[in-house]
Order: structure tokens, then C-alpha cells, then sequence
């Protein structure tokens, strides 16, 4: 059994998906070509999230730009470009991949959610503006602060 | 001098991000919003009056959720 899912958002800037799996402790590892997963893709996993309902064909499952190393899982996430030429994070969440979802969210919406805090971060900083973090019920809020804004 | 800004993100778990912005007046909230919408997928955008000025907000559509 195969259930290879995607994030609906694309990788918009990888540096901030790197630091992302620094903060939640991923390893993100550049250049390696191919994510560990089921290893054959049966059809059987149709959802909104599917992998190939975003762009990625089935075919290409387990090929990848770059991968992420889950501590502790057999199996990775896999970064991988759809047919629009965007990058999404792609993994296998069924059986051994449960340990990726359990840390990375479904649809690796927490991974995800990290890098766009990052990425707002790190552009707030550059135009010379306050950043802070703050926890709220059911996310992270980032209050970005400037008299130039 | 200017008065201080702000540009709320709240980043919330089921990947929506509703961002608001403070104090601004007139187009210059959207154009401070500008740069931390890129890659954000946005499905909706309204702007209300505030003291001070005026409130612009906008939310991202959700990622999907997992169906097993």
C-alpha cells in the first residue's frame, strides 16, 4: 500500500524550508535524487492531496531535487517538481510514513506553515523591520513592526 | 515622525494564514502586505475602516486535509 500526498503550497523559497527543518528537527539533505517511500504506487490512494492529483506524475514517485530525512522513519519526504514546474514536498504517509505525518502534519501543512513564518521573517528583517513570534490557539502569529512599513 | 505599523501573520495549523495589516492609510497596506504574500495562495481580501486608519486583511485558502 502506497499513500503518497503533497502540499498544496508550493516551496517558495527553500533557504526558509531549510531553516524550517532545522526548527522541527528534519534533516534536510540537498541534491540527493531519491526519497524512500512504499516503492510502487497501487492505485489506491485518490484523495485531494494525492500526489498526482497536484501535478506529480505516478511514475515519478520516489525521484526527487532534494529530500528530507525524518528522525527515526525508514522512509522520506521527497521534493519534487509538478507540471507547473513548482516545487512541492512529497511523501508516502501510510505505515512507516505515519512517523513523517506525525511530525510534519497532513499534507505537510506544519512544514509548510513554518517555512512561509520563516520566509515572512527573514524578508521583514531584510527591509529593515521587528519581527516576533508568538504562540495562539491552533497556529503561530508573526507581528512584523516598522514606522517605515 | 511616522507612526509605527504593523503587519499581524497568524500562521495557523491547518494552513491557512490570515494576515492583517495596522495603521496604514489608504493603498500603502497592500503595498506593505505585498512582499510577505508571495507564495500564499490568497481566496480572499477585505479592507475596513479602523481608527487610525485603515485595516486590510486577507486569508489564504486551507491546505487540504488528509483523507485516509
Amino acid at each position: 500500500m502506497s499513500h503518497v500526498c503533497a502540499g498544496a503550497q508550493h516551496v517558495h523559497d527553500l533557504d526558509a524550508l531549510k531553516l524550517a527543518c532545522k526548527e522541527m528537527g528534519l534533516e534536510f539533505v540537498a541534491n540527493q535524487k531519491t526519497f524512500k517511500w512504499w516503492g510502487r504506487w497501487v492505485n489506491d490512494y485518490d484523495a485531494k492531496d494525492a500526489a498526482y492529483k497536484l501535478g506529480i506524475k505516478p511514475g515519478d514517485y520516489g525521484k526527487c531535487e532534494h529530500a528530507i530525512k525524518v528522525p527515526g522513519c525508514d522512509y522520506e519526504i521527497g521534493l519534487m517538481r509538478n507540471d507547473k514546474g513548482q516545487l512541492l514536498v512529497v511523501y508516502d504517509f501510510y505505515g512507516e510514513g505515519q512517523k513523517i505525518q506525525n511530525v510534519v502534519g497532513p499534507a505537510a501543512g506544519l512544514l509548510l506553515k513554518r517555512m512561509g513564518l520563516i520566509a515572512a521573517e527573514r524578508q521583514a528583517v531584510k527591509l529593515g523591520h521587528k519581527t516576533v513570534r508568538m504562540k495562539i490557539n491552533g497556529g503561530i502569529r508573526l507581528k512584523i513592526t516598522g514606522r517605515t512599513l | 515622525m511616522n507612526k509605527e505599523k504593523a503587519i499581524i501573520m497568524d500562521f495557523m495549523d491547518d494552513g491557512t494564514v490570515v494576515m492583517e495589516g495596522e495603521n496604514f492609510v489608504g493603498d500603502a497596506c497592500d503595498k506593505a502586505m505585498a512582499p510577505y504574500k508571495k507564495g500564499l495562495n490568497e481566496s480572499k481580501h477585505e479592507r475596513k475602516a479602523k481608527t487610525g486608519g485603515l485595516m486590510s486583511s486577507i486569508r489564504t485558502s486551507a491546505t487540504v486535509k488528509k483523507k485516509a
